[in-house]
């Protein structure tokens, strides 16, 4: 494992490969809690203590686990990571736990979590999967951030709870609400787009490996090819 | 078979290391979690029991308590937290009553608030303010009832009213003492027959036409089995000959002395030039007018408004000759649609119509039916053309 190759592991996840603004991945908890700093920063936390533990995990027993039951094995690894992240969410940061409310525990199916289990940890070593979640993790942390900052503060005049007097009289209300979460992260994926000028994934870059429809699917629709039944 | 005997050893492995691991961090955890919970619970019990100490809640099961109380806590200092689900305009309404160990209201909170708007004024802020002025504070079973409720949004202060005592009977019944749960008409009834002697008798209560000093109320068997006269909280009973069955009581055998020797007279209407909306006089040898007289509330003929029925209500109003209302009933009352039908029901309620008694022509309007603005006024006029009526008799007005 060379620097280079580890520190890149890690830094593609942040931008290139955001899982957010460029996998489009997790958008259900991006849009839900991203009307509040101190609650996208506590998400972006637990996701990525979930994706490093999960993603460690899996790597370890990647060669145990036989193929026919690797999903429900990662499911049940991720679910347990994720309830433990919860209890402990409870028992010592309860402002968060009430902030984050249902979108805690629904981390269990966030598909950035099962996303990289089935696309990088279950084919790689343990150190470049922790490597991996570090760097996912930090995008998704990054990306519900940057999000949360725009809405909050042009949306609620305030930033992370604390109000800003001076913006109040021009706060926009609707960039906290639904719509406007979605028209910020549109805004953001085309921002990130440009920002990456070209450098970020293409469609046809994803590969149909690992993808659990992929025997089903329509392969021309992501440029893979249809697997032999 | 290996292939899938492997596949299920691997999965119930993951599944019991997983399981033992959260286990073990529930072990950590949960009673941390328990305690803040505990801490959170305790803190919504302190706010309407600064003075409660620690809370333990009590098992329910074994007492019989009023329906509308679903949870309470016992307070080290010996009060009691009771929480109260009951209903104004709607039910859910949910409110916690902070009960001391001598049997005042500590503290009160509303944490669910399902009515709404009133007439210009919102439950949802009213009976919050309440809580947070203090409005119950001090009062105890005794005063209860005497606490205003708050104009404007009537049923529902009102409904909050009883849902307070039936926190305050609670508290009573779990510390030990007794409280008469039956409905109050029940338990009047159940007076009345002992004072008579009877069981199962229903009694009208008598519209009083005669002016009876130091009695609060005569009650009628409808059997003619003879009368209960009410004197504070004393229940009289006599024969129909009018005779006290039990001991002597001077006052209760005067007043159905007089009920009997009372001679009432036609007075005839084609004599007076009387509003139309006056539809009987009579007049006691005593000089009590008994009129029948109508009113405009929601029933005006041609009133748009939602439950307009077309017709007047109507009263039967006793009037001394000293101006003074002896008894007030509804004859006829037919405005029920207008909000849910509540307004209507308030106002022919005896408790509503029943205070216009002990009033004058200069006080009667102080009588009102907050959020029922229209019938009261209805009432208001009906009683008005009924003074209208004895003036014209006095001036000698007839045709």
């Amino acid at each position: 494992m060379s620097k280079n190759n580890n520190l890149s592991i890690v830094t593609k996840g942040i931008l290139k490969e955001n899982p957010v603004f460029v996998l489009v991945l997790g958008t259900c908890p991006t849009l839900a809690v991203t009307n509040n700093v101190f609650g996208a920063f506590g998400m972006g936390i637990a996701a990525m203590i979930v994706l490093i533990c999960s993603n460690m995990l899996i790597s370890a027993l990647r060669k145990v686990i036989p193929d026919s039951v690797r999903i429900p094995s990662y499911i049940v690894i991720i679910a347990g990571f994720v309830t433990i992240v919860q209890m402990l969410v409870q028992a010592f940061l309860p402002d968060l736990d009430k902030l984050l409310g249902v979108y805690l525990p629904l981390i269990v199916v966030n598909c950035i979590i099962l996303g990289r289990a089935e696309m990088f940890a279950g084919k790689n070593t343990v150190g470049k999967s922790a490597l991996d979640g570090v760097g996912m993790g930090i995008g998704f942390t990054f990306a519900l951030v940057s999000m949360a900052i725009v809405r909050e503060v042009l949306g609620a005049a305030s930033f992370a709870g604390i109000a800003i007097p001076f913006l109040e009289p021009y706060k926009i209300s609707f960039l906290v609400k639904a719509p406007g979460g979605l028209l910020v992260y549109g805004v953001l994926i085309a921002l990130v787009y440009i920002i990456t000028n070209g450098k970020a994934p293409k469609k046809r870059s994803f590969s149909c490996e690992g993808c659990p429809s992929r025997a089903t699917c329509n392969p021309s629709a992501c440029g893979g090819e249809k697997e032999e039944a | 078979m290996m292939k899938h005997l492997k596949s299920i050893f691997t999965l119930f492995i993951i599944c019991a290391i997983v399981s033992v691991a959260l286990a073990a961090v529930n072990g950590i955890t949960a009673p941390i979690i328990l305690e803040r919970q505990n801490q959170a619970a305790a803190g919504a019990l302190l706010e309407v029991m600064p003075d409660g100490g620690t809370f333990e809640a009590v098992d329910l099961s074994t007492y019989e308590l009023p329906a509308s109380v679903k949870e309470a806590h016992k307070a080290s200092n010996g009060g009691f937290v009771i929480q109260v689900e009951w209903a104004g305009f709607n039910p859910g309404n949910v409110s916690m009553i902070g009960v001391s160990a001598d049997g005042k209201i500590t503290g009160t909170k509303t944490i669910t608030v399902k009515d709404s708007g009133g007439n210009g004024k919102d439950s949802a802020t009213e009976i919050p303010n309440m809580d947070a002025n203090g409005h119950y504070v001090g009062a105890d079973a005794t005063t209860i009832d005497g606490v205003d409720t708050i104009g404007g949004v009537t049923v529902s202060t009102k409904a909050y009213r009883a849902a307070v005592k039936d926190a305050l009977n609670a508290a009573i019944i779990l510390g030990g003492g007794n409280v008469d749960l039956r409905d109050p008409a029940e338990i009047l009834n159940a007076n009345l027959n002992a004072a008579l002697g009877t069981e199962g008798v229903e009694f009208d209560k008598h519209f009083v036409i005669e002016v009876l000093e130091g009695v609060d109320a005569i009650y009628v068997a409808k059997n003619g089995a003879g009368y209960v006269v009410v004197i504070g909280e004393e229940f009289i009973g006599l024969d129909a000959d009018g005779n006290v069955l039990n001991g002597t009581n001077e006052v209760a055998a005067n007043a159905i002395a007089t009920i009997k020797a009372t001679v009432v007279t036609d007075i005839d209407m084609s004599a007076y030039d009387f509003s139309k909306r006056v539809k009987s006089v009579q007049v006691t040898d005593a000089g009590v007018y008994i009129l029948e007289t109508e009113g405009s509330g929601f029933g005006k003929k041609g009133d748009t408004h939602s439950g307009a029925t077309g017709e007047y209500l109507r009263i039967r109003i006793a009037i001394a000759a000293d101006g003074t209302i002896l008894d007030c009933r509804t004859v006829y009352l037919n405005e029920s649609s207008y909000n849910g039908g509540k307004y209507g029901d308030v106002a022919a309620n005896e408790e509503f119509y029943g205070q216009f008694a002990g009033k004058d022509q200069s006080n009667y309007e102080n009588i009102v039916i907050s959020g029922a603005t229209f019938t009261t006024d209805g009432y208001h006029g009906a009683i008005k053309n009924a003074y209208k009526a004895i003036a014209l008799i006095n001036e000698g007005g007839a045709n």
